[in-house]
């Protein structure tokens, strides 16, 4: 061996999933290397949400083993699996609406860790997080009054001010303008120098050439493809998945 | 954090509050203000405690669960037991904290409506029970002859909170600002914040490390304890009890009109529902309409819901225009 590997920070094997007598999960599994940046694409109601929400402890798998940092975290809470150090976005933002920008990322640095670990100028780390995607000036708006846009960066904010080492992030990238879109890819590769290791949903491949060590395309609930971004991109039946997407919506595929 | 508009929100409360509180022994110490300004503080109070599961984002209409528990328990363990009041009344108050842990396992999974239905269901089960064990419970008869408080000698002051109304009122004073201590702990600390969360919205919080479960069960054990403690203040004051009177509807209503008059997320605003409304019902529209509670409730509730959804205690808040003005622009 050349060169030590970094430690494998998550690892799924033979994840199955199944919601309403249906299965939205099959044999899923992979696993990833502190500080990789990995996307999963694919057509929708493939099953990413569903993942994440197996990952983050929101849903409870039928079979299968998550492993985090080695430790089996199936079927923990989602609190504690966010204590350990394991953040999620949601792809339907969810803001304390009638809380203030500033409010919502604090209550991910009090609760976070340890609730009974104090906080350093907790005001000071919630500016930083909000400055870094660039909500600043919103800081004391209520989070039901932001766009959608706006609220897709407050997720991120509030994942990290749960201080994570995995970050779970869905979609922020949809339907964003070019621009923002490079503001997204810069941060995440920002993230990634200061030591995340990242899990990215990103559906329509707008950031994923740009920042991917690697992707993993789901559809129907089964890995179809995994590898290195070109070679997924190009490989003959994710094509052909997300050909049958737009078929079947009438080629409509892209979202607001 | 928005502590400096809250802390100025809390003078003008805090303010009304003393006023009205200071008004009975001071200005008229006649007995008619000691019972209705004392009665006040304690449907305060329960109003207090009913909010502490309100803030967490349910519902209940099943308080008088709580309420019948604590008074039965204090009201037996004295009869069988003879125990000291206020040790009964402790008895009275685990007893509705273990009911009130019965509905965190059996209502888990229950939100908004169906929480709330199955909360009011659920003051049948202990009502029909009582009602029908004569044998220990006395069933409709009820129990009677409940020893009265004891007189405590606090170092030359003498308080009779057996007979003396002056004594009492200070009891229910106590009580409203022990629960109101409690109350607003759920408001203004790290703990109220993460009720807050959860009010809002359950999965986002659990998502930010907020254990759910736990900030519910405490919120629900600790309002089960105190209405509980309630119900045996109460049965050791009237003296005697009977289902329909400590299981009763009107029970687990009161404190819901009370605190959404009063308003809903202050600190202060169960209370000054109380300190307004009971003392109206009882002292100007009682004589006109002897059985008019419900209707003067009924339109209070329509009212407030449609005019003044945040309670009156929003109108005394240095911050309403701002909060006026953000709501027309947004
Ligand atoms: N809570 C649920 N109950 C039942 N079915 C669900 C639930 N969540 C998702 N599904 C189904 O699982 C499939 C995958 O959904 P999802 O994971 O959201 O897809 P994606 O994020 O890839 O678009 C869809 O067919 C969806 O209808
Ligand atoms: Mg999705």
């Amino acid at each position: 061996m050349a060169q030590l590997e970094p430690p494998i920070c998550l690892e799924i094997e033979d994840l199955g999933v199944i919601l309403d007598d249906r299965p939205v999960l099959r044999a899923v599994g992979f696993q990833l290397r502190r500080g990789e940046i990995v996307s999963i694409i694919g057509p929708n109601g493939a099953g990413k949400t569903t993942l994440f929400n197996v990952l983050a402890g929101r849903i409870r798998p039928q079979r299968g083993r998550i492993r985090y940092w080695g430790e089996d975290i199936r079927g923990w809470a989602p609190h504690r699996i966010c204590r350990a150090g394991l953040a999620r976005t949601f792809q339907i933002a969810r803001p304390f609406a009638e809380m203030s920008v500033l409010e919502n990322v604090l209550i991910g640095l009090w609760f976070g860790k340890s609730p009974t670990e104090a906080v350093l100028e907790p005001r000071r780390q919630a500016l930083e997080l909000l400055e870094l995607v660039g909500l600043t000036h919103k800081a004391e708006t209520s989070a039901g009054a932001l766009t959608l846009s706006e609220q897709r960066r407050l997720e991120v904010a509030r994942a990290l001010s749960t201080r994570p080492q995995l970050l779970l992030l869905d979609e922020i990238a949809a339907g964003l303008s070019p621009q923002a879109v490079n503001q997204a890819v810069e941060l995440i590769l920002a993230l990634r120098e200061r030591g995340l290791t990242l899990l990215v949903i990103d559906h329509f491949l707008n950031l994923t050439a740009k920042v991917s060590d690697r992707l993993v395309a789901l559809d129907q609930g089964e890995i179809i493809a995994a590898g290195s971004p070109s070679r997924v991109i190009q490989n003959p039946e994710v094509i052909a998945a997300y050909l049958g997407e737009r078929e079947s919506r009438g080629d409509e595929a892209i979202e607001p | 954090m928005s502590s400096g508009t809250r802390s100025i929100d809390l003078l003008p409360s805090a303010g009304v509050l003393l006023l009205l509180l200071g008004w009975p022994p001071v200005a008229a110490p006649a007995d008619i203000y000691l019972r209705v300004f004392g009665l006040a503080c304690f449907y305060g109070a329960l109003a207090l405690a009913w909010n502490l599961v309100a803030l967490t984002g349910l519902l209940s209409l099943g308080h008088a669960a709580f309420f019948g528990m604590g008074a039965y328990g204090a009201a037996l363990a004295d009869h069988y037991w003879q125990l000291p009041p206020f040790a009964a009344i402790g008895i009275g108050a685990v007893l509705g904290a273990a009911y009130g842990g019965l509905w965190m396992a059996t209502f888990r999974r229950l939100r908004g409506a169906a929480f709330a239905l199955a909360t009011l269901a659920s003051v049948e089960i202990p009502k029909v029970i009582i009602d029908n064990w004569d044998a220990f419970t006395f069933g409709s008869l009820g129990v009677v002859g409940i020893s009265r408080l004891p007189t405590l000698d606090l170092g030359g002051r003498v308080l009779d909170f057996g007979t003396s109304l002056t004594a009492q009122y200070y009891l229910l004073l106590l009580f409203l600002v022990v629960v109101g201590g409690f109350h607003f702990a759920a408001l203004h600390s790290r703990w109220g914040w993460a009720i807050r969360a959860v009010r809002e919205d359950e999965t986002a919080a659990a998502a930010l490390g907020v254990n759910v479960p736990a900030v519910r069960a405490q919120a629900l054990l600790l309002s089960a304890l105190l209405t509980a403690l309630g119900g045996g203040l109460y049965a050791h004051l009237m003296g005697l009890i009977e289902p329909p009177l400590v299981f009763s509807l009107h029970l687990s209503a009161l404190p819901l009109v009370l605190t959404i008059f009063g308003g809903r997320y202050r600190a202060f605003g169960p209370v000054l529902g109380a300190l307004v409304l009971y003392p109206a019902d009882q002292l100007l529209f009682h004589r006109w309409l002897p059985s008019g509670h419900a209707l003067l409730y009924g339109l209070v509730i329509v009212i407030a819901l449609l005019f003044c959804p945040r309670g009156i205690a929003a109108w005394l808040s240095w911050n309403r225009r701002s909060a006026w003005k953000s709501k027309t622009s947004g």
